[in-house]
């Protein structure tokens, strides 16, 4: 770690700077007198400000909660598939939690109290993919023993399964339950759900825990299965823990701030070329830094210059350009 | 040999008696009703609604099941991965960000214009992605198609991203949303433009799976791969730009179709190319009437019912496929 300490601190920077940039910048370009001489105004204004501030920094949070959650498992589930390439969103979760929100509504109409409490319904969701996510662990990694790649084949082919499945809900839903169902479905970076933020980093925080009492472990399985075990690691029970605390990560980011294919892949694969190390802990700690940096000074800029685009389709662009480079660059090495 | 071959035959014939049953189905499910009886007193009427509306519909499936399998087949044979198909590609995406193009630079246009753009973008992303096959390194079966689909996931930003800046987002929306139950007599008539397609892949099907093989190889064989390569290329940007311009996407059918048959034919591509636009037929069809009488008489779109149907037999084979090779 030493060896990079210059790094460290650009990039630690960098992290604040961001911060920084998306909670106060927009006081430097506002077009109204923030601080005007009037005393009775002034108050008015800086109940204001206030309100705008706390807003932002709840928005904060839950960037900064999903970047590290995305960014770690990210980390973590590439070590899995012994890949760097692949991300544990192609598993498909947005459209696994659209269609348990669908069924939610179906079911049990928006006014029930599994839709309406913002807290139940997340823990709804998160059980049923988390639910989801094992019992597919369980069905394709007993007879196919530590066969990742073909988990997220199933993946992909389950999302488009249940998309089609909440479509057609959808179609035959009241106008009016659908339109209420559109709040909770179209969760994305500019329009987070903000409401479950007090559960979402209790459950950060559980599973950081969780990932770092096996970070040596995972430095032990990036050698391969046969050394790993060679070693004294038990590979299968470690890989399915993992597996389970990405599934729990991934819901939550996606219950928060929707889907986000390409933040794992730019961060870790970036924080893997800056640092040139195997070791987990480093790589954890940069890519979530790097993560959040993409994320919040993203969604800044994309504020600043009046929504030219959103985060994901820049996340996404960014992303998709940088797999086809790798993809290009491990057939030299 | 001969046991084997008479099988074979049998199994097309079934095929073929399905086929001509759903045909036949597909031509009497409606809102409208027509009988036997009507059709042959000649009722002008029943006439009407079988000539105007209800073989139109059922030719539309036909070309545009068929030869989606058949594009799959191209794709599957050239790559030599069975997990690969227009949809796992980019294609399609590319298709979407080519339809979005045309109406921003030429506004609201008629359908040819729009297919030729969906082609044009279609064909160049198509290559690129078999040009990326070609340097990938560990070329995992399952492996290819997830980067097919995130480069596809990549192409679909930018169409977003563009179509955000030039204010058509809701018309980005509304690509590729289609279906059969618009297709009547003066709204299908683009897709014959898929048969010159089929017929091409008929002729050339041996030579496809030839190059599946390698460059040396199918050299060594005195067969013309880059030649051969670009005419598969050709036939699956033209049947993937034209159906999804006419009839929008259709989830699966390149993907399951050409691995079904397969299963139960073998790989002789040339011996398959029938039987796959037979079987893909059946399929659409067979779906296109579920999706005609689950909510009678309204309908719900084909993509739906597909997106179910097939992913829950693409699960089969694969699980079939897994066990095979994991014992």
């Amino acid at each position: 770690m030493k060896a990079h300490k210059k790094m460290w601190i650009i990039v630690g920077s960098l992290t604040i700077i961001s911060i920084l940039v998306y909670l106060f910048f927009w006081m430097v370009t506002s077009p109204y007198d923030l601080f005007p001489d009037d005393p009775i105004r002034a108050i008015r204004m800086r109940e204001a400000i206030l309100n705008i501030l706390s807003r932002k920094g709840i928005q904060v949070l839950a960037m900064i909660v999903s970047a590290i959650l995305i960014s770690s498992t990210s980390l973590v589930f590439q070590t899995m598939t012994q890949n760097r390439i692949l991300t544990p969103s192609l598993i498909g979760f947005d459209a696994i939690f659209i269609t348990v929100q669908t069924a939610i509504v179906f079911l049990f109409t928006s006014s029930s109290i599994f839709y309406l409490n913002p807290y139940l319904n997340f823990l709804v969701a998160t059980i049923m993919m988390l639910g989801v996510s094992l019992l597919m662990y369980r069905l394709i990694l007993r007879n196919n023993r530590n066969n990742i790649v073909f988990l997220l084949l199933v993946g992909i082919i389950l999302s488009t399964l249940s998309r089609s499945l909440a479509s057609f809900l959808q179609t035959i839903m009241d106008p009016e339950e659908f339109q209420s169902l559109t709040i909770r479905t179209e969760v994305s970076i500019s329009n987070m759900n903000t409401s479950i933020i007090w559960i979402a980093i209790p459950m950060m925080l559980i599973v950081l825990t969780a990932l770092t009492k096996d970070l040596k472990t995972y430095d032990v399985m990036t050698l391969g299965e046969p050394q790993a075990i060679g070693l004294g690691v038990s590979y299968s029970k470690k890989m399915n823990l993992a597996l389970v605390y990405i599934a729990i990560a991934m819901s939550v980011a996606t219950a928060m701030i929707g889907p986000i294919s390409f933040l794992g892949l730019i961060a870790v694969n970036a924080a893997r070329e800056i640092l040139k190390t195997y070791r987990h802990l480093p790589l954890l700690i940069l890519s979530s830094l790097i993560g959040i940096i993409f994320l919040v000074l993203g969604q800044a800029i994309i504020i600043e210059t009046g929504y030219l685009t959103t985060v994901t389709v820049l996340i996404s662009m960014v992303g998709g350009a940088y797999m086809i480079y790798l993809v290009l660059k491990e057939n030299r090495t | 040999m001969s046991k084997s071959l008479s099988l074979f035959r049998h199994r097309r014939a079934i095929l073929i008696v399905l086929f001509g049953l759903l045909v036949c189905l597909s031509l009497f499910v409606g809102v409208l009703d027509v009988s036997v009886i009507d059709i042959i007193e000649g009722n002008p009427d029943t006439w009407n609604i079988l000539w105007v509306s209800r073989i139109p519909r059922t030719l539309a499936i036909i070309l545009t099941a068929s030869s989606l399998s058949i594009a799959g087949l191209i794709m599957q044979a050239i790559s030599r991965n069975k997990f690969i198909s227009p949809s796992t590609a980019g294609t399609t995406n590319a298709a979407i960000l080519g339809v979005l193009l045309g109406y921003l630079i030429m506004g609201d246009q008629s359908l040819i214009i729009r297919s030729i753009f969906a082609f044009i973008f279609a064909l160049i992303s198509t290559f690129i992605f078999m040009l990326m096959l070609r340097k990938i390194k560990f070329k995992n079966v399952i492996y290819v198609p997830l980067i097919g689909m995130m480069y596809g996931a990549m192409i679909s930003s930018i169409a977003t991203f563009i179509a955000h800046r030039y204010q058509a987002l809701q018309f980005l929306n509304t690509i590729g949303i289609g279906g059969f139950s618009n297709k009547a007599v003066g709204s299908y008539e683009l897709l014959y433009l898929v048969v010159p397609g089929m017929i091409v892949a008929w002729i050339y099907a041996t030579r496809f799976s030839i190059v599946g093989m390698g460059e040396d190889f199918a050299k060594n064989l005195g067969v013309r791969y880059g030649f051969v390569i670009s005419v598969g290329l050709m036939i699956i940007a033209i049947v993937s730009s034209i159906t999804f311009v006419m009839v929008g996407t259709l989830p699966f059918v390149g993907l399951i179709v050409p691995n079904l048959v397969s299963y139960y034919y073998g790989d002789h591509v040339k011996k398959t190319v029938i039987d796959i636009a037979l079987f893909g037929s059946v399929f659409v069809l067979l779906n296109d009437i579920i999706s005609r009488l689950i909510v009678f008489p309204y309908e719900v779109s084909i993509s739906f019912t597909m997106g179910v149907t097939g992913a829950l037999i693409f699960l089969i084979i694969i699980f079939r496929r897994m066990k095979h090779e994991g014992t």
